[in-house]
């Protein structure tokens, strides 16, 4: 299935196409195509590791299809989908740091050694230290960052997703984007 | 410059994109779980919880309660006091003091401060032959 078809689809058809029963399964295999490189991207960023990207991706795509028959559409498809996938991506790294008893000071340091042992991305020269700078925010404006800096949400998308007020959000990306540059500048 | 035009080469960066066997993978995996029966282990952790909760309760609450031994009652009456004791009274002090206990001899056998009866005293020294008392 190519992306041609997907693009053709927008999120109000898809979930039209998913409340009739007969093509339900078919119109939930289009929202995993349509919305896997986003999510995974979103995910990827926040938990660094591949293997957990993976199950946490899986997971989001099978809360999504429980709960997509109650879904109002008060958002839309995208933004709802983004609201579970950072949720689990937060739920994933407290539960993570817990289990192994990551003190919240050496949560950066477990990240940026995810992000040394990643075999899978090759990083160009300097963005290894953007994203080492990124993992040195706190995991909610990490994820602010992530969805305005790389995924272009506006913030009433992000506030939609996060809960957050648009003014709260304007304030964390921006102390997030002073503190990054901070720390990419030269000594 | 703003943030987003300095560091534009990041934010356009590709390394994060996936492949198309990622995404039919992905698609893969989802509908197995989907499609498989829903092997739930809540029932099994909420049942276990359950029934530790009930086995913790009955082991220190009911079972001490419903099956605790009263505590033995003491087959013989306390010692509370002597007949040494008894004779303190005085009277008694009166009669030690003319000599007249002197020789008394004196059981140690225990009796409650219920059976103290002044009466039986004075009969007891009586048949031991202290009439003067």
């Amino acid at each position: 299935m190519g992306q041609e078809t997907l693009q053709t689809y927008t999120d109000q058809e898809l979930m039209e196409m998913f409340r009739d029963e007969n093509r339900s399964n078919y119109a939930f295999n289009l929202i995993v195509r349509k919305h896997t490189p986003a999510l995974y991207r979103l995910i990827r960023r926040m938990v660094i590791d591949s293997d957990d990207t993976d199950d946490i991706l899986q997971n989001v795509f099978i809360k999504a299809w429980r709960a997509l028959p109650k879904f109002r559409e008060d958002a839309s498809l995208g933004t709802w989908l983004y609201r579970i996938a950072s949720n689990e991506s937060i739920t994933f790294i407290n539960r993570k740091r817990k289990f192994l008893f990551i003190p919240l000071q050496s949560q950066e340091t477990y990240l940026n050694q995810k992000l040394e042992a990643d075999s899978l991305v090759d990083y160009e020269k300097g963005e290894k230290k953007f994203q080492q700078a990124i993992t040195t925010l706190p995991e909610k404006q990490r994820l602010v960052f992530n969805m305005k800096f790389y995924e272009d949400l506006t913030y009433e998308e992000i506030s939609l997703i996060t809960g957050t007020s648009v003014g709260a959000l304007k304030a964390s990306y921006h102390i997030a984007t002073k503190k990054i540059e901070s720390l990419l500048q030269p000594d | 410059m703003s943030f987003e035009e300095k560091y534009k080469h990041y934010k356009n960066s590709r390394n994060l994109d996936v492949s198309e066997d990622y995404i039919n993978k992905t698609v893969e995996r989802v509908s197995d779980k989907i499609s498989s029966p829903r092997r739930n282990a809540r029932p099994f952790i909420w049942g276990f919880s359950a029934t530790a909760a009930i086995a913790t309760v009955f082991i220190f609450l009911i079972y001490p309660m419903a099956f605790r031994q009263t505590p033995n009652k003491p087959i013989t009456k306390q010692p509370t006091e002597t007949k040494q004791n008894i004779a303190q009274s005085p009277n008694d002090i009166q009669a030690k003091d003319s000599g007249a206990l002197a020789s008394v001899p004196v059981k140690k056998e225990t009796v409650s401060n219920d059976e103290l009866d002044q009466e039986a005293v004075i009969e007891y020294l009586i048949d031991e032959g202290y009439e003067e008392i």
